[in-house]
């Protein structure tokens, strides 16, 4: 091997360096799969458990999204505990990402727990709201990361939004429940898949 | 032009090439990514850090210590020089002529 084949070799090495480095960097800032998939799965059971309620008329059945609010918010400390037990790496984007969707959910409990008992938003508006809600984090998310899944993601919840603002309550149970599962159970598997790849001892 | 040799080593290489993509990462996922022992790692970084290239920010949360490492605009610097003397090391890409 002549001198300057060894140094074009050295030189692929060294950037060889430089790229697994930003991508196990890249993959450690998009480990939020777990949390994703976590919330989509909680929100589905209680909606079910919603749904239920209101078909049997039970009155108190909105107990559920409390419990479901302070289940979620545990076992979202208790992920992100774990994650960032292996080193944190902080990016704009992923500081991004956690600030739009920390405003979603803080925007979607005071919707429920303030504007539902206060009388201004109607059980029929609920649903679209939140649905809105999302669909903006997650479009903001899919341009961030310049994800097509968490944008064909959001532009699904926007869809569903609109559409639930012309259907009876009744309908809008089954047609939430898909959200949870096309919008935000399957994106959060994706991202799950992807960052798995990181290796514990690079 | 010789390459600058703080950045020049696997583990600062890799350590900026982190820094220079994020705002700041954790002395633990410096260590997971580039395998170092504790000592070792501080030693690069400590280097790093007295050139100037990166900062270092000691807190607690909870009752775990965190050190957290920041790129300084200096260190980016050096890091774009770096980069630029590599792509010098490599011979001329050709067109789509061959030429």
């Amino acid at each position: 091997m002549s001198s300057s084949e060894a140094r074009v070799e050295d030189v692929q090495n060294e950037l060889a360096t430089i790229r697994r480095a930003i991508a196990e960097s890249r993959r450690a800032t998009a480990r939020w799969g777990d949390a994703y998939v976590m919330w989509g799965l909680l929100i589905g059971v209680a909606l079910a458990v919603q749904w239920w309620g209101w078909a049997h008329g039970v009155a108190a059945i909105w107990i559920v999204w409390v419990v479901a609010a302070v289940a979620g918010l545990f076992i979202s400390l208790l992920l992100r505990r774990r994650r960032v037990r292996g080193g944190e790496v902080v990016s704009l984007a992923s500081r991004s990402i956690r600030t739009v969707w920390s405003l979603c959910s803080l925007a979607i409990w005071t919707f429920a727990f303030v504007g539902i008992p206060a009388g201004v938003i109607s059980q029929e508006l609920i649903m679209p709201l939140i649905a809105m809600e999302i669909a903006i984090a997650a479009i903001t998310t899919g341009a961030t990361v310049r994800s097509r899944v968490f944008a064909a993601a959001g532009w699904l919840w926007f869809a569903g939004s609109v559409l639930s603002l012309f259907l009876p309550l009744g309908i809008q149970f089954p047609v939430f429940l898909f959200l949870i599962v096309a919008g935000e159970i399957v994106p959060g598997l994706w991202l799950w898949r992807f960052t798995r790849g990181m290796t514990d001892a690079a | 032009m010789p390459l600058d040799p703080l950045v020049h080593a696997p583990i600062r290489l890799a350590v900026l090439s982190v820094l220079v993509v994020n705002e700041e990462a954790e002395f633990t996922f410096l260590r997971r990514l580039t395998g170092a022992t504790d000592g070792n790692l501080a030693t690069h970084l400590r280097r790093l850090e007295d050139a100037g290239y990166v900062e270092a920010e000691k807190r607690f949360v909870g009752r775990r210590p965190q050190t957290l490492y920041r790129m300084t605009a200096r260190g980016r610097q050096a890091f774009e020089r770096y980069l630029d003397e590599l792509e010098a090391l490599l011979p001329p890409r050709r067109g789509p002529s061959g030429g």
